[in-house]
């Protein structure tokens, strides 16, 4: 063998599998790592899925689970009064809208493809209605939830309290433990 | 294989000169050009360094298929494959050069490694697994035809839905995986892939071939050919290496369609006597038997129907491949048999009415109706691979936009990797489409009738009995080439 075939041969396997364990590392470490840091500390941030077939949930609507139907449709984001909220808005399938008017914001549109956020403080205490404001598909109608707005508990309010979703198997801290990374 | 029904006609390669200079003949040595290529060839890591970046993609591409967006248009795996590497496929890679997607293809590597019990290096002695040889019954293309096909009807599924991608490009790699480790070598590579099927016949087209430099040295060579067993380095071979993955003889290959281009021949010949070659497009022309012929019936067929479900305005037909969205199971039926039925029986029926009338018209009682068939189904060779580049730019044209997003957002979670995950989705001159596609079935039909007329001179040394006998294929691949125009300006 010459000494290309000698540095190769060394290095192929280490090489395959380091592709093996890179290439999803990296797309885990850029969504779960990465993408957080993007946002400020003191939001809660929710990633909010849609599709015409499920409705609205925050389980991340995959090409797995899609097809197995194994999404739980959303009822309630709970924060507490004074929460700076981000909500991300991504469609699965076809264009969706999002409106929440009591926070003055009517009309979102979700185009397929593109994310759409939507950022405020929730400066009001109760339960608002939010819901999407396109005809989208079959369960269109059913594609609402409630906005829960506590009196401020010290940052307590976390995923555990959401309904239709199992709390995380450790507790976290921080502005992320409500929501994005806490759906990771 | 198919027993030879047809005479050959070009035989590129099998010429044997002794000349210094790199053109011989009709072929243009591209080894002897460029040394470096050469002694990349001849090293053991070669295929290996094309493979890794794309087991990297294509692993990465299944991950994606299974955890990211379930839209096609949202998803990369969706996108890269079917828009992307399809498009490069078939209008480059294959018609330029040959097979050497085989020699990158990720897919039946790791079988290949557990087989060998090596990635890089050459260990000789009993691979892994049973080494069993491939059923006698089965050396034939016919199981790829039915492969390709069964994929071809649910090929509205498989385009757009990345989890459907996913089962078709994982179960590739796992049966390929699977049956290396039952058959010898690449058995499943040559028999059974259904993207290696028509890769074979479309690279008959190409202008690349890898041969021996002079077939004289072969027959010359008594004893073991490492060709074809295999040859340890040092004495035996300069680089050593495996006995040909593909079952090939390179002394007595004269066609592109079972040479996968691994290039391990060119680290055993002992003889040194392999090389790459540039060639006249269209140069391989010799179909060898009727499942090579239906290849070309049933991807000639395809090409129509994808153009009729994928991109006509056919809502109907639309609706009937499209089953697991509109649940239209008894339209689905009727689709897949009309399909099935276009592609086995009908068109070849349609190819064996011409064929009679050619033998009519050559006046050659003598020349069974068997090898004008056979031997005629080549002119849909460059004529099927056109239209498949036809079919195939309106989908780069109209959705390659797509590429940019996905780039971006490869999961469609609303990621912005490179700032282009807000890209919309921008048409590329779609007003030309129609245009471009006429213009590039009109260069196939040429190409089928030109070499039409070699395929006649292979059955009638005559010239004027030949051009009798070509008149009514033409005049069919004519009535094809209308066809189409028809169906894609639709």
């Amino acid at each position: 063998m010459n000494t290309l075939d000698r540095i190769v041969s060394r290095l192929a396997l280490p090489a395959v599998l380091l592709t093996l364990i890179v290439v999803p590392a990296s797309a885990w470490w850029y969504e779960r790592v990465h993408l957080p840091s993007q946002y400020p500390k003191d939001a809660k941030v929710f990633t909010i899925w849609y599709s015409g077939d499920h409705g609205m949930t925050l389980n991340r609507i995959t090409a797995y689970n899609y097809w197995l139907k194994a999404v739980n449709r959303l009822e309630e984001i709970r924060v507490e009064k004074g929460d700076r909220v981000i909500l991300r808005l991504i469609s699965s399938d076809v264009y969706h809208g999002f409106a929440l008017p009591p926070f003055g914001i009517n009309e979102v549109l979700v185009k397929p493809g593109e994310l759409a956020e939507v950022d405020f403080v929730a400066d009001k205490v109760g339960s608002f209605l939010f819901y999407c404001t396109i005809l989208c598909g079959l369960v269109h109608q059913d594609m609402k939830a409630n906005l829960t707005v506590v009196e401020s508990q010290g940052g307590k309010i976390a995923r555990a309290e959401h309904p239709t979703h199992k709390p995380p198997s450790k507790p976290s801290s921080g502005p992320w433990s409500g929501g994005l990374a806490a759906q990771l | 294989m198919s027993k030879p029904v047809a005479a050959p006609v070009v035989e590129s390669g099998s010429e044997a000169r002794t000349v210094e200079a790199p053109v011989k003949g009709r072929r243009f040595d591209l080894f002897q050009k460029f040394p470096g290529l050469r002694a990349f060839a001849q090293t053991r890591s070669f295929q290996f360094l094309l493979i890794l970046p794309n087991l990297a993609v294509f692993y990465f591409f299944i991950i994606t298929g299974i955890f990211g967006n379930p839209m096609g248009n949202q998803n990369i795996t969706i996108i890269f494959i079917w828009i992307l590497w399809w498009f490069l496929l078939i209008a480059f890679l294959v018609p330029l050069t040959s097979r050497l997607w085989c020699t990158m293809c990720p897919l039946p590597a790791a079988g290949e490694w557990l087989q060998r019990q090596a990635i890089i290096e050459h260990k000789p002695g009993k691979p892994l697994g049973l080494d069993k040889w491939w059923p006698k019954q089965f050396k034939n293309i016919w199981l790829q035809n039915f492969g390709f096909l069964l994929l071809a009807l649910f090929s509205v599924l498989l385009v757009t839905r990345p989890l459907v991608t996913v089962i078709v490009v994982g179960g590739i790699g796992v049966l390929s995986t699977i049956l290396m480790l039952i058959y010898k070598r690449r058995a499943f590579c040559v028999y059974l892939c259904p993207v290696s099927g028509f890769q074979g016949l479309y690279a008959m087209f190409a202008p690349i071939e890898l041969r021996s430099t002079e077939k004289g040295v072969c027959d010359a060579h008594k004893g073991k050919k490492g060709c074809m067993f295999g040859a340890k380095p040092g004495e035996e071979a300069a680089y050593g290496g495996y006995a040909c993955p593909w079952f090939e003889y390179v002394g007595t290959m004269d066609r592109n369609n079972y040479c996968g281009l691994c290039m391990e021949c060119m680290k055993t010949c002992q003889k040194d006597n392999i090389s790459l070659f540039l060639r006249p497009f269209g140069s391989d022309i010799r179909i060898k038997g009727y499942d090579e012929a239906w290849k070309a019936f049933i991807m000639t067929v395809l090409a129509m129907v994808y153009s009729i479900t994928l991109l006509g305005p056919y809502g109907l037909v639309k609706d009937w491949a499209n089953v697991t969205w509109t649940g239209e199971v008894k339209g689905f039926l009727i689709y897949a048999a009309s399909v099935a039925s276009a592609c086995l029986l009908i068109f070849p029926g349609i190819h064996l009415l011409f064929s009679y009338v050619s033998k009519l018209f050559s006046r050659a009682r003598e020349v069974p109706l068997k090898k004008f068939f056979v031997a005629y189904s080549y002119l849909l060779v460059p004529f099927g691979l056109l239209a498949w580049i036809a079919f195939s730019l309106p989908l780069l044209m109209v959705n390659g936009s797509y590429i940019l997003q996905v780039l971006s957002d490869p999961f469609g979670w609303g990621w912005d990797l490179v700032g282009t995950g807000h890209f919309p989705w921008t048409p590329f001159y779609p007003e030309t489409v129609p245009y471009l596609q006429a213009l590039i079935l009109l260069v196939g039909l040429v190409f089928s009738i030109r070499s039409g007329y070699d395929v006649a001179r292979g059955l009638f040394p005559q010239r004027e009995q030949a051009i009798r006998s070509l008149i009514p294929m033409a005049a069919y691949m004519v009535a094809l080439t209308v066809g189409f125009l028809v169906f894609f300006t639709a």
